[in-house]
């Protein structure tokens, strides 16, 4: 085992020299009912007219893979119009209207471990804890869900709270390949709250690498919040824009069991907010923060068996918090703050299921472990900086059941 | 020198098993048509597409193998197939019919030098979509981003070869024999 690890770090020779180019005078989606053949074409980054290596075949095919509203594609060619030309015909099987992502693994821990480790991050690909929704595809290259989101994950210096959203999605944008996807997010946790909006445009560089950037807004109210005997108003504004670099050849959109999923990029962020107090003698104030960061991380994926796969992953994150006052509040100074965070995991996946059950889903019992360090630095009050470290092992064990309307997670875990 | 060989095999999946010779310290596999029928290699064998045989033997911690690559042409109607073997020998054909296909199938493929009376093997087969060279373009992309990546390969030889390229790729079907075989 320890040779087949060592053979897969070593660097391979392509031998194929029947790595032909097929020209493809024409691509032909079946098998497809609620799915836009013209969307699936376009994510698949092959254009009629065109000769393609197996190569990049197969790297559209893994692109496809990790499509969340599909559960696999066949790939292969037929004779075209005339010699030496091809039809290539991908045969789709799709997922349903409704969608689901439930990544539901509370994990106990016997200190204050679980505010050190991001939900995002106890097994790898999934960025949402609960999405739920329904998707349907308008016009060729559109895509219209209204869902609802979990606000769990947490991010350094951001908040992120549950939400229901409309959102609208264009594949091709310009003929690019490129894809925008607006939302519009209605928060639930604030009562006075107006439309957040959510911009995301993915930029494809090639079959396994994807330039994303994101903005993200948020504005709402929330009164009557109470903290340590005062009861309080806050208004809350925040804006976050990041940038992230990809290369990802993994096979399943949530959680893979192989390939390579590489990141990186920089986030900003602002923040501006007031409190107001009810109760005298607290003094209303206002707070500003400008945070900045990069963050990075590597996966690899392996699948032992036929049923068996284990990965590893490194991340880590860099990031910076410049916080201002209009004047002190009630608990003390607000603190600058540097925020160093890096953690190593490794996971195990059996699946229940056989190859033949596995065309319509999975079915798969996993254990992770996972050890985690951040450090933080609080540079504002003279008698109290320093770096404060915390470090985390965390492990578990889930079940993993992904359908054709979605990928549910219920697991347990540990942490100390 | 060819001996008759002793073959306890177990086969999970019930299908034909390989046989094995012995020539000048070199032990051959012939695999067993079966593979060729299933229903799933036979979708892929007809997909126009490129079908990758990947034969992994294990004896103790030796690790070897060999691979075979499959396409039917669609204009020309005939079998593009090429073997590579152990030691890095390659033999591609054309065959023109099903049966010519089979014989070749059945050539045996050159898979472990041994000097051993009795070996014990845990032989896996692979059958994956596409062609093989999947890593290189990963590494590719890390020695571009300047991360640590290398450009070239560090002495692992064939069966890093014939492994590394094509196991990341997830197989259409697998199938596993374990045989025990005297050899002398």
């Amino acid at each position: 085992m320890i040779r087949k690890f060592i053979l897969l770090l070593l660097i391979a020779l392509p031998l194929s020299a029947q790595d032909e180019a097929f020209f493809i005078e024409r691509i032909e989606v079946r098998n497809h009912d609620r799915v836009s053949p013209d969307v699936v074409i376009a994510e698949s980054r092959l254009r009629e007219g065109r000769a393609y290596s197996e190569a990049e075949l197969r790297d559209a095919s893994t692109r496809l893979g990790r499509l969340p509203f599909l559960l696999s594609v066949d790939f292969a060619l037929e004779k075209g119009s005339e010699r030496g030309n091809y039809v290539l015909v991908l045969t789709l099987q799709e997922t349903r209207t409704f969608f689901f992502l439930a990544d539901l693994q509370p994990h106990f821990d016997g200190q204050d471990a679980e505010s050190v480790i991001p939900d995002d991050e106890s097994r790898g690909a999934t960025s949402e804890n609960l999405a739920l929704g329904f998707r349907w595809f308008v016009g060729r290259r559109g895509a219209l869900h209204i869902a609802f989101s979990g606000g769990d994950r947490r991010r350094e210096f951001a908040r992120e709270y549950a939400a229901f959203s409309v959102g609208y999605t264009q594949y091709d944008l310009f003929g690019t390949r490129a894809f925008a996807t607006l939302n519009l997010r209605k928060i639930v946790d604030f009562e006075d709250t107006g439309i957040s909006p959510q911009l995301v445009v993915g930029v494809p560089l090639s079959a396994n690498q994807t330039l994303t950037l994101q903005y993200d807004e948020l504005q709402a109210r929330r009164d009557g919040l109470f903290s340590i005997l005062r009861s309080y108003d806050e208004t809350y504004s925040q804006r976050l824009i990041s940038a992230r670099l990809s290369y990802n050849t993994t096979n399943e959109p949530f959680f893979p069991t192989r390939g390579v999923h590489l990141y990186g990029g920089p986030i900003a962020g602002w923040t501006d907010g007031e409190v107001d107090y009810r109760d005298e003698p607290y003094t209303p104030y206002a707070f500003h923060s400008r945070f900045y960061g990069i963050e990075g991380g590597a996966a690899r994926y392996f699948e032992l068996t036929d049923r068996d796969s284990v990965w590893g992953d490194v991340r880590g994150e860099w990031s910076s918090n410049e916080r201002s006052a209009s004047n002190v509040p009630p608990d003390g100074v607000i603190p600058d703050e540097n925020v160093v965070y890096g953690s190593v995991g490794i996971g195990y996946s059996h699946s229940l299921w056989s190859r033949e059950q596995r065309a319509n889903g999975d079915s798969r019992f996993e254990m992770t472990a996972r050890y985690a360090n951040r450090d933080r630095w609080i540079d504002s009050d003279p008698h109290d900086a320093g770096w404060r470290d915390n470090e985390v092992f965390q492990i578990g064990g889930a079940w993993v059941r992904r359908t054709s309307f979605g990928t549910l997670r219920l697991g347990v875990g540990y942490a100390w | 020198m060819v001996l008759a060989l002793l073959l306890l095999a177990l086969s999970a999946r019930g299908q034909q098993r390989p046989s094995f010779t012995m020539n000048g310290g070199v032990l051959s596999a012939s695999l067993p048509a079966s593979v060729l029928q299933d229903a799933s290699v036979r979708k892929q064998l007809a997909s126009g597409l490129t079908t990758t045989f990947l034969l992994v033997v294990r004896e103790g911690k030796n690790l070897s193998g060999a691979r075979m690559e499959v396409r039917y042409d669609l204009w020309d109607e005939v079998w593009l197939v090429k073997r590579v073997e152990f030691d890095g020998k390659v033999d591609r054909q054309r065959v023109a019919s099903p049966e010519a296909l089979e014989k070749w199938w059945r050539t045996p493929a050159r898979l472990l030098l041994t000097n051993a009376d009795r070996v014990v093997l845990q032989v896996d087969l692979s059958v994956l979509p596409f062609s093989a060279a999947e890593e290189e373009d990963a590494r590719q992309w890390i020695t571009k981003s300047g991360g640590v990546g290398t450009a070239t390969g560090g002495g692992g030889g064939i069966v890093d070869a014939l492994i590394g390229t094509t196991i990341s790729a997830r197989p259409i079907t697998s199938f596993r024999w374990n045989v025990d075989l005297a050899l002398r």
